[in-house]
């Protein structure tokens, strides 16, 4: 159950990468969160209540509801309707993703012969997931699509520290909660400020400062 | 009791794929809020072609002649090795999924040279898109397949699928991804609807019907007699991934039926959903069955071999 | 203490939004400049017993006097370019709260002991500093403020990755801590570090501009406010290499020491020769000194890199840079507010126009290209010297060469702003508050240069190996 849990987790991407709706990004991002709490609940249950709940804040209340919500309200209020085009076709998109997928799952296969390796599937699928959100910010266009790509590789990592056993004391756990709120909530912000200084939101228009 | 098994799936191989047909057009037309034609409509249209002649261009070789023929008997024999009800395949030997593979491929080869034979632009250009989209099935067919050879350790169709729903650990997964994989098949080679559409009318847009549009009278029947004998094995795969071997072959026989009528009812819902794809994206659509086989195969080697 | 000194800002910023009121802000600023900089070096000379996650150690402690200098420049030139700026009164309690939420994430980012603790205060600074840099709502200070909030932000999460890989080399450890990393630095799975080492190197560097990493560095200095380059430039950019110096010490008692270093010097290196080839095209000052700290950041990783005697020039070389640099973009505010442009080409006669300013863009030029009493003469011979005699011919030789070349460069546009013109408009003398604090800058610069041995002294404190 777990491993499937996780493997879902991979095929959002999969899906993210096949598709150019916006609207499917975001809830793609949804079901992403929604599957971390969920692993959450399966593998966590035994954790203290204080790390079980800021755990639980992280997954469904940031990156299942506040995260998503917070797109979606942005992509309104900018009438960002058109999609999300791609610099390359989403034919390669997806078996440039599948490569990806393959390498990393390659990559983990080959780390079982190093000590203190975290569980496999853990590690190929998180690593798989960093790799693709950089893919989509290297291949999409608008700069929404970036902040998505950001949220993407925050997932992946929060799955890979999730294969990690060691457990990062309350502060400090509290302080990238905050941060990565924070980072997000601030690139929403200069979304809309980008997009009522340019009227475009493409990544093509932020070339002016250059040598 | 046993011995009824492989008779009622001899009837199953007979009678099942017009039926399949049947229910999807029902369904669809009961979706829509139409009353439709009769479950049995197309055993009528079947039994129709068989008693007309059939017109054969007088610019086309022997080829187109025999072409419908192949692809029939292909189908038929490829039918049986493939695991029906109670997870039992008519014969049954070490690799028959290879030997499925390449039947389905020697039918295809030859409706595509029938198609070329007569020359027309349309045929040319259906035959065209059918054998791309194959290029990225049958790969796939075949990882989905080795995956699944690896889980449970055997390489005959009928082992494969009796044990793959008792495999260990990864079970959810695995039944994930294979039935999703073999889904994106049974869409792609069944030329239904986010690949192609079957009610279209526009000769530029399809797969499989341009491919037939020479046909007439009994060659048409028994060529769409094989395409939906291909959707019901297809189908079958699917079912039988969840399907235990169970002792009491009634039931069996009962759930194994059920099964097939729900795929055919979720192609039926699937088409009523869901948009035809545009043609530049088909690819990427059907490249998703490599993708998720690829996937399947390195999770199960992850998990089941990793000894974590 | 440690707790008042990181206190102390939050709630002086939390007052300053709260009241909204001019003098306030002044008055804050004012009391928190001058606040900090005691704070820092009561700290600095009687050292308090380490918290759990703070401390005061002999390499932190350099950063700490540092920024402190630095900070009590930067917030004296905040009430003066506040007065003149005609900010709205929101934007000017904006502008405080931030500016002390900034000095609260530096202050924590360097007394912090724990790698965890590091990285949330390293983003944080990176968060709190982007308004500054959007504030005034033009295209290209919009543009620069998403290339560094995305570009360091993405970095930083490669930091996480290390810091994920090192936790996973380091199950033996107690906890993440450098003290206890330290203690049991050969327990830790070598394999496991070294990616760590790389990822962090990647994450931190990218906040430190090291070269391959630096794109957002010159937007971001060009289009923030002159104290906040200054900051930039002054604080966080060390802020960002202490984590590097942090992770070197790691590897150098795990016995991995020999690959970092080979990094760092490429690093270096690349920094060097990128700065080289912009200055020698410059169009923008703001930029050119911005890339000029890309350099100086490259030529302290190159000491750090040579490892040996040179690390503590290395140190003394970021001390050096950091007064220098800091001063000259406050200098390069007053003239931006005079000239109302960025191009070097829109500037001339800066001296007869402006001649305190002049005076100090000069000094500051002089103090950064390493004549003497700068302390960057010292670090820079000390740095070659080091790479003679283990000997690194080639990267000496190309050191020594871009450094005449990046120096011949900057001179013709820094000289050719101070001098020529027209000589007959009448001069207009900048307000105090725009002078005094590149002058004490600069005082405290040349005063590391006329005491070299008891400056030694406290910056060997600091140096491992």
């Amino acid at each position: 159950m777990e491993y499937a849990l996780i493997v879902l987790f991979g095929l959002t991407i999969l899906y993210i990468s096949a598709t150019s709706r916006l609207e499917v990004y975001i809830n793609c991002l949804f079901i992403q969160g929604m599957l971390l709490f969920l692993l959450i609940l399966l593998t966590m249950h035994d954790a203290d209540i204080p790390v079980l709940l800021l755990l639980i804040l992280e997954t469904l209340g940031l990156k299942a509801i506040l995260v998503p919500w917070f797109l979606r309200y942005i992509i309104r209020s900018n009438h960002i309707y058109r999609e999300a085009e791609a610099s390359l076709p989403h034919f390669y998109s997806v078996v440039l993703t599948t490569m990806i997928f393959i390498f990393s799952f390659f990559v983990a296969w080959w780390s079982t012969r190093l000590p203190d390796t975290p569980e496999t599937v853990y590690f190929g699928v998180s690593i798989a997931v960093v790799l693709n959100g950089l893919l989509i910010i290297l291949t999409r266009h608008k700069i929404i699509t970036h902040v998505m790509g950001f949220m993407i590789v925050e997932n992946g990592t929060f799955l890979l520290s999730l294969a990690v056993a060691r457990e990062m004391p309350l502060i400090v756990n509290l302080g990238i909660l905050l941060d990565i709120f924070v980072a997000v909530f601030l690139l929403g912000i200069m979304v809309t400020r980008i997009r009522s200084t340019f009227e475009e939101l493409d990544i093509d228009m932020l070339t002016t400062l250059k040598d | 009791m046993k011995i009824l098994i492989p008779v009622f799936n001899i009837l199953l191989i007979i009678f099942f794929p017009l039926l399949y047909a049947g229910v999807i057009n029902c369904e669809k037309a009961w979706w829509c809020g139409r009353r439709g034609p009769s479950i049995w409509q197309p055993f009528y249209d079947f039994v129709r072609l068989l008693r007309k002649g059939a017109v054969i261009s007088t610019a086309t070789s022997p080829i187109f002649a025999i072409a419908p023929s192949i692809t029939f008997s292909t189908m038929l024999i490829a039918a049986l090795v493939v695991p029906l009800a109670n997870n039992n395949s008519l014969i049954g030997f070490p690799g028959d999924f290879i030997f499925f593979a390449y039947l389905m491929g020697l039918g295809k080869f030859f409706s595509l040279l029938a198609a070329m034979d007569t020359g027309s632009s349309f045929e040319g250009m259906g035959a065209s898109r059918e054998i791309t989209f194959s290029t990225f099935v049958e790969p796939a067919f075949f990882i989905v397949l080795a995956s699944c050879a690896i889980l449970t350790g055997q390489t005959a169709f009928n082992q494969v699928f009796s044990l793959i729903f008792l495999s260990p650990g990864i079970k959810v997964l695995s039944l994930l991804l294979c039935s999703a994989a073999l889904f994106v098949m049974l869409l792609t080679e069944g030329c239904r609807t986010p690949v192609d559409d079957p009610n279209t009318h526009l000769e530029l847009t399809m797969i499989h019907e341009v491919m037939v549009l020479d046909n007439s009278g009994p060659d048409l029947a028994l060529l769409t007699y094989a395409h939906y004998l291909k959707m019901v094995l297809i189908s079958a795969m699917i079912v039988n991934i969840f399907m235990p071997v169970l002792d009491n072959s009634l039931l069996s026989a009962c759930l194994f039926s059920a099964g097939l009528i729900l795929t055919a009812l979720a192609v039926a819902v699937t088409e009523l959903s869901v948009a035809r794809l545009r043609m530049s994206h088909v690819p990427q659509f059907v490249y998703f069955m490599n993708s998720l086989g690829y996937i399947l195969l390195f999770s199960i080697i992850l998990i089941a071999f990793s000894g974590r | 203490m440690l707790q008042l000194l990181l206190s102390t800002p939050v709630v002086l910023s939390l007052l300053a939004l709260a009241f909204r009121s001019k003098a306030f802000n002044k008055a804050t600023l004012a009391f928190f400049a001058v606040f900090y900089f005691f704070c820092c070096l009561f700290l600095v000379v009687h050292p308090v017993p380490a918290s759990s996650y703070f401390a005061v150690d002999g390499l932190n402690s350099i950063f700490l006097l540092l920024q402190s200098v630095v900070f009590l420049a930067a917030l004296l030139y905040s009430i003066a370019f506040l007065t003149e700026s005609g900010l709205t009164e929101e934007w000017q309690a904006y502008y405080t709260a931030l500016m002390l939420l900034f000095a609260f994430c530096l202050t924590g980012l360097t007394l912090t002991t724990h790698l965890g603790l590091f990285w949330v205060f390293l983003e944080a600074t990176t968060l709190v500093t982007t308004p500054f840099i959007f504030a005034e709502k033009k295209r290209t200070s919009l543009e620069a403020a998403w290339k560094y909030i995305f570009i360091c932000s993405l970095g930083i999460t490669f930091a996480f990755i290390g810091i994920i890989l090192l936790s996973l080399g380091a199950k033996s450890v107690e906890s993440l801590s450098f003290p206890d990393l330290y203690r049991q630095a050969t327990e830790i799975n070598s394999f496991w570090l070294s990616m760590a080492f790389v990822f962090l190197l990647v994450g931190f560097g990218t906040k430190a501009g090291l070269a391959p990493l630096h794109s957002w560095l010159p937007d971001a200095h060009s289009e923030a406010p002159p104290p906040v380059s200054a900051l930039l430039s002054g604080a966080l950019l060390n802020g960002a290499l202490l984590g590097i110096l942090r992770m070197l010490e790691l590897m150098n008692r795990a016995g991995l020491g020999q690959y970092p270093r080979l990094l760092l010097i490429c690093m270096g290196l690349m920094s060097l020769v990128i700065c080289s080839v912009y200055t020698l095209k410059a169009v923008n000052y703001k930029r050119m000194l911005a890339y000029s700290s890309v350099e100086h950041i490259g030529i302290a990783t190159l000491a750090f890199g040579v490892g040996g005697a040179a690390v503590l020039p290395g140190l003394l070389h970021l001390v050096g840079h950091s007064l220098a640099k800091a001063s000259l973009f406050l200098s390069s505010g007053n003239i931006h507010h005079r000239y109302k442009t960025r191009d070097i080409a829109g500037v001339t006669g800066v001296l007869s126009s402006d001649p305190g300013t002049g005076r100090l863009w000069i000094a500051g030029f002089l103090m950064l290209s390493a004549f003497p009493p700068s302390p960057l003469f010292y670090s820079e011979f000390l740095l070659l010297k080091e790479m003679l005699v283990q000997r690194l011919y080639i990267p000496a030789l190309m050191t020594a060469l871009l450094l005449t070349l990046i120096l011949l460069s900057m001179g013709s546009v820094v000289f050719r702003m101070a001098f020529g013109g027209n000589s007959s408009a009448k001069a207009e003398h900048s307000g105090y508050l725009f002078l005094i604090p590149q002058i004490i800058l600069l005082a405290a610069a040349a005063a590391a240069g006329f005491i070299p041995s008891e400056f030694y002294a406290f910056l060997s404190r600091g140096v491992f190996l």
